[in-house]
């Protein structure tokens, strides 16, 4: 079925509106969301059936606030979530015992299925088209006919001299521009090594010739790759240089399971998609198997650091000392015992599938020689006489300075020009997926109108973006929630609420998702009017436990939710001991736990208010900031930084507040006042809750919480 | 709403507090204690009453409605208050207890902006306008600008702050506490990272509370030190209160006579009392009168009361209300009082030598308690006079006193925030709500010692912690 969808592809297409290069989760979720939008869509890779949804490192997804960008990526009517829902074969919701704002939906994948379900979504776009080719170049026009500063995109070159003429071009290339691969002293040019992560030695052999396609494929992109960073270098991008690793792949018939710690997934496996979370009973529709934990050892520890002092490379370095910037939180294991010498480290095994016998010794990345992997493998409780079907490799690239972008992720230097994924700097799938949602879905909108523009109290897409395009990043960068300053609200229960009515203003949402979502909308709100509804008398409260002021009123569970200590299960119980109307759907409300953070809710919606106010104003992109009496000081970092809003300017370490009223003025200036005042701009994607918490923040007042 | 002392800090005639927002006609209101508002654009004399009913100064208000207000699309208003810090304070205290909150950097001429009110050029101070208006009009904007900024509320401060805090970010473990929280949010459930990691973050807030009050006042005495500790010394005419300052100053400073009310103006002199500078004023003598001259000496000599760290109420032993104290300094309550109860205030009386059989009693305190016989003819009592205000100046400049205005402002407007409560670290079950907390005490320490942001908290994390999945 979705090999038809793939192969039904028009030779003769000479123009389009949005070309994407690349097939990786960046390319997927930008050509959905772009041919959503109603834009004529070419999703153009090598080897479309081996390469679209390929998990080119760990077979897992979601986590801690990458969780909660799969779910804002589904509110926004996103791929990710639905594949992954179809291929998890281990859920788990990280911090379970935390409150529901760091919750971390995650899920261990079958890599195959994975790719099934990717492949089949998108075989079922509507105006979206696949490509099995490779873009070597871009076309420029340097002076549009519409006017406006700059060169504009045109369309891309083809290996096979094909030209195709578009609007817009989403690039999402990964890890593939001047990609090399180090495994041990021997390095080649490519972006990832797919044969790895399918195992080519595995039960089904199936598998293994998809591998060796995609393998292929990989070598055609690398070399289309090559010349494309070449025509970016040529444009005056500023490109850097990162790199990280992945582990090597065990057979896992041959680990002794029983030295290992079983960590199963959870009892009721929690779905990532809204439309799932919908259905009531909902189950994965693949088997479930659970992940086992073992550690290194001091042995482990004293053969790396031999290896690091006698493998060096011929330039007299090893790659974890070379000159490229590894991410910190996913450190090969040459740095973790470097850095944190005297220590064990763990050691997760994911299984890669359920048809295969491939494990993800997860936390074991190395570039270590392959003789040298297998004698590691030896120093580690459970995997002594483990076969190591492929090495673990480090892969250096290039990847352009994320400044260059706009928050549309539109490059200033060329427009109509979107990156989106790795190539901006950024490690993860999620990341990925979420940028290229937002590169898709502004590449659709004709001359820029109707931008999805999405800010720090929006979601982690907004604080992802802002990040990115406002500092940039010296090291991948990863989503972590330490980065939301409005974690609060940012919750992975409440993505929806806050983005898919957005969404449907864009006409980046489906008719079914719609559906889903009015539905779900109106259950929020009946959950509010319940949760006001439920009273009991104080004493009524105390009899069953709940101990309050006796001055014999009545206490909604609205009320009672905002005192410390108090839970939605325990007030659940106390009516249903009581049998007020409506308990047993209280016992289904668990979101609305929230609602004891509700004094620190109020003060972040007057942040937040603050912040729209100043995102509103727009700073000109090409405002010279040499003819503003600014210090040089100021003048220096807002020129490098170029700020869209003045809410951006004020996040750039160390510009001076003189410096931003003058921008106020400026920009005031320019952009006459709309209303006035404060409240002027209310998110149209309001936190559903917000009504609520404000009520029961009223009570936490008084109850001197 | 938003409030700030828009005058310079420190002593003044004149402090001037303006308080924008929708709420600023309910806190003129609670101070007024009335009900209905003071008419618009008019000066009203008007006592300032704090929420629990204590009188905190008499002062002009005015009152500015939306849209004819500074901040154009707020209501305003402007208390003109007796230049003294501990009146400043008395009437900050009560706006924040009305939950008014201070303004920050640049607040006031932002919320103008906002309202499409305040046109820099025109903000700028009118008698220099003139004078720079040959210059560049976006000179004249930054100009404007600056001044706006050093009259709207805490760049002073920051200033003052600065160099004694510039070092904090880097002593003070705070990013290393945020680190661990986000450190068990973010990684505790693969890392292992448990929570009894972020429940030793706690000694550690402890710790930083201690360090950062300790700081700030510090900060508070530092400025203490720098404009030295006023004591002024008022009482009734002919009581000896040059002759005290002379004898004190060890210098002929005050014109000395028998006759009542020879001194006229304030007559200061500085001197070091334990090490500390301390500035001795000494003023007209306090009593009703009919001529004009004197009579502003009076007023002067009031004003250098409120003014001052220390007050020595100056008595004659030999005057008949000295034979009951209360009556002594009844003659001054009818005068100068109510004097602000940061002010600490001595009873003294003079002239011992002349009260027969006070000779052996001379320099001992006689009841009521705080009273001290003196005689600055003999020097009897001197000795103890002097042992007396070096204990109350010493206690002063260790506490901070009220004299650093503008650390004890920010010791106050900060206090809130910058020391995290234990007890929410204690008494709130999520971590992640916890974690607020510090990240608000991390924004808060930011604005005076320059941010610390996440990238600084990542960096603590990943040195503490190995991350590796």
């Amino acid at each position: 079925m979705w090999r038809r969808g793939l192969s039904s592809v028009a030779q003769g297409w000479l123009s389009c509106d949005v070309v994407v290069v690349g097939g990786g989760h960046a390319g997927c979720e930008a050509a959905a969301a772009a041919a959503r939008r109603g834009a004529a869509t070419l999703l153009v890779t090598p080897s479309p059936s081996a390469s679209i949804g390929e998990m080119s490192c760990n077979p897992s997804i979601g986590g801690v606030a990458k969780g909660t960008l799969v779910r804002e990526v589904d509110a926004l009517d996103g791929l990710m979530a639905r594949a992954a829902d179809a291929a998890g074969i281990q859920f788990r919701m990280l911090n379970a015992s935390k409150g529901p704002a760091v919750r971390g939906p995650r899920a261990q994948m079958d890599r195959v299925l994975y790719k099934w379900a990717v492949q089949r979504m998108l075989g079922g776009v509507p105006g979206l088209a696949i490509h099995d080719g490779a873009v070597v170049d871009l076309l420029v026009e340097p002076r549009p006919s519409g006017g406006g500063p700059g060169p504009v995109v045109a369309g891309v070159v083809l290996a096979s001299g094909e030209r195709i003429l578009c609007r817009s071009v989403v690039v999402t290339t990964g890890t593939f521009l001047r990609g090399v691969i180090h495994v041990g002293s021997h390095s080649r040019p490519a972006g990832r090594i797919a044969s790895l992560t399918s195992a080519r030695e595995a039960s089904r052999p199936e598998a293994a010739r998809e591998a060796e396609l995609t393998d292929e494929a990989d070598v055609t992109a690398a070399g289309a790759a090559t010349r494309l960073a070449r025509r970016f270098a040529d444009l005056g991008f500023a490109l850097g240089r990162l790199k990280t690793g992945t582990p090597p792949r065990l057979d896992g018939r041959t680990i002794d399971w029983s030295v290992c710690e079983e960590q199963p997934g959870d009892g009721a496996p929690t779905p990532f998609s809204f439309l799932h979370l919908q259905q009531p009973g909902w189950s994965p529709p693949a088997g479930q198997v659970s992940c086992f934990g073992t550690r290194t050892t001091a042995a482990s520890e004293a053969l790396v650091l031999d290896c690091m002092a006698s493998g060096e490379r011929r330039d007299g370095m090893t790659v974890a000392q070379g000159g490229c910037v590894e991410p910190r939180y996913c450190p090969s294991l040459e740095t973790k015992f470097r850095r944190f010498p005297g220590r064990t480290h763990h050691v997760w095994l994911e299984p890669e599938g359920l048809g295969t016998d491939v494990v993800y010794p997860n936390g074991i990345s190395n570039s270590m020689e392959p003789e040298d992997q297998l004698r590691l493998l030896q120093t580690i409780p459970g995997l002594g006489a483990a076969r190591m079907l492929a090495p673990a490799y480090a892969v250096e690239y290039d990847y352009v300075d994320p400044r260059e972008l706009a928050p549309t992720l539109e490059t200033r230097r060329l427009r109509g020009l979107y990156l989106a994924g790795q190539i901006n700097g950024t490690t993860g799938y999620e990341e990925a997926a979420a940028q290229g949602l937002v590169a898709g879905a502004n590449a659709a909108a004709p001359g820029g109108r109707d931008p999805l523009l999405l800010s720090r109290a929006d979601g982690y897409l907004g604080v992802l973006v802002d990040d990115l395009v406002g500092r940039g990043t010296s090291e991948p960068y990863r989503m972590l929630s330490a980065r939301a300053e409005f974690r609060l609200r940012l919750r992975p229960d409440n993505a929806d609420l806050r983005l898919t009515e957005a969404g449907l203003q864009l006409g980046l949402v489906g008719a079914e998702r719609a559906a889903s979502f009015q539905q779900r909308r109106q259950q929020v709100e009946d959950a509010e009017q319940l949760l006001d509804a439920i009273q009991l008398s104080s004493s009524a409260w105390a009899r069953r436990g709940l101990h309050v002021s006796q001055d014999g009123d009545y206490i909604s569970a609205a009320q009672m939710l905002t005192r410390p200590g108090i839970t939605l299960s325990q007030l659940a119980a106390a009516a249903a001991a009581e049998q007020v109307p409506g308990w047993q759907q209280l016992q289904e409300l668990a979101a609305a736990a929230a609602v004891s953070a509700v004094p620190y809710l109020e003060k972040m919606e007057a942040e937040v208010a603050e912040l729209r106010r100043d995102e509103a104003l727009l700073i000109p992109e090409w405002l010279d900031y040499s003819a503003l009496q600014l210090s040089a000081e100021d003048r220096e970092k807002l020129t490098a930084a170029r700020p869209t809003s003045l809410a951006a300017a004020q996040r750039i370490p160390g510009v001076t507040p003189s410096a931003l009223l003058l921008l106020l003025q400026h920009v005031r200036k320019r952009q006459p006042r709309e209303g006035g005042g404060d409240g002027s701009r209310r998110s149209s994607a309001a936190d559903g809750s917000s009504q609520l918490a404000q009520e029961a923040a009223a009570e936490a007042a008084a109850s001197g919480f | 709403t938003i409030y700030a002392l828009s005058s310079a800090p420190g002593r003044g005639a004149l402090a001037v507090i303006r308080i924008s927002g929708p709420a600023s006609d309910m806190a003129l209101k609670h101070l007024m204690m009335r009900d209905e508002l003071p008419p618009a654009r008019k000066a009203t004399l008007t006592s300032l009453t704090a929420p629990n009913g204590e009188l905190l100064d008499r002062g002009l208000v005015l009152r500015f409605q939306a849209p004819l207000s500074f901040t154009g699309g707020e209501d305003c208003a402007e208390l003109h208050l007796h230049g003294s810090p501990a009146v400043v304070h008395a009437v900050q205290d009560a706006l924040r207890e009305l939950r008014l909150r201070p303004a920050e950097a640049g607040e006031f001429a932002r919320r103008a902006f906002d309202a499409g009110k305040l046109d820099l050029t025109q903000a700028r101070a009118q008698p220099h306008h003139a004078h720079l208006h040959a210059h560049h009009s976006a000179w004249l904007d930054v100009e404007g600008l600056a001044d706006l900024l050093a009259a709207d509320t805490e760049s002073q401060r920051r200033q003052a702050l600065l160099h004694s805090t510039a070092h904090l970010t880097v002593a003070f473990p705070l990013p290393s506490v945020a680190a661990r929280l986000e450190a068990v949010i973010d990684f505790g459930e693969d890392e292992g990272i448990a929570e009894d990691v972020a429940a030793g973050v706690l000694p550690l807030v402890c710790d930083l509370r201690q360090q950062l009050e300790g700081h700030l006042a510090s900060a508070a005495s530092g400025e203490l030190v720098r404009t030295g500790v006023r004591i002024a010394i008022v009482g009734p005419p002919n009581a000896g209160k040059s002759s005290l300052l002379n004898l004190l100053a060890g210098q002929e400073a005050a014109i000395v006579s028998p006759a009542p009310g020879t001194t006229r103006d304030v007559v200061q002199v500085q001197l070091e009392l334990g090490g500390v500078k301390v500035i001795l004023i000494d003023s007209a003598g306090l009593r009703q009168t009919d001529c004009p001259i004197e009579a502003e000496g009076v007023r002067r000599a009031v004003a250098a009361a409120h003014q001052a760290h220390i007050v020595l109420h100056l008595a004659d032993a030999t005057s008949g209300a000295a034979a009951d104290g209360v009556d002594s300094r009844g003659q001054l309550a009818d005068v100068a009082l109510p004097l602000p109860a940061q002010i600490v205030q001595l009873w003294v009386m003079n002239k011992a030598d002349l009260v027969p059989g006070c000779h052996e009693a001379a320099g001992a305190t006689v009841p009521p308690a705080p009273h001290l016989l003196v005689s600055c003819k003999s020097g009897q009592g001197i000795d103890q006079l002097l042992a007396l205000l070096q204990q109350h100046v010493r206690a002063l400049v260790a506490s901070g006193g009220d004299g650093g205005m503008a650390g004890a402002l920010v010791t106050r407007a900060r206090h809130k925030r910058t020391s995290v409560p234990p007890d929410i670290l204690v008494a709130l079950q999520h971590l992640e709500v916890q974690c607020e907390e510090v990240r608000a005490a991390a924004r808060a320490l930011g604005r005076v010692t320059g941010a610390i942001d996440t990238a600084m908290v990542l960096d603590s994390l990943f040195c503490e912690f190995c991350i590796g999945k």
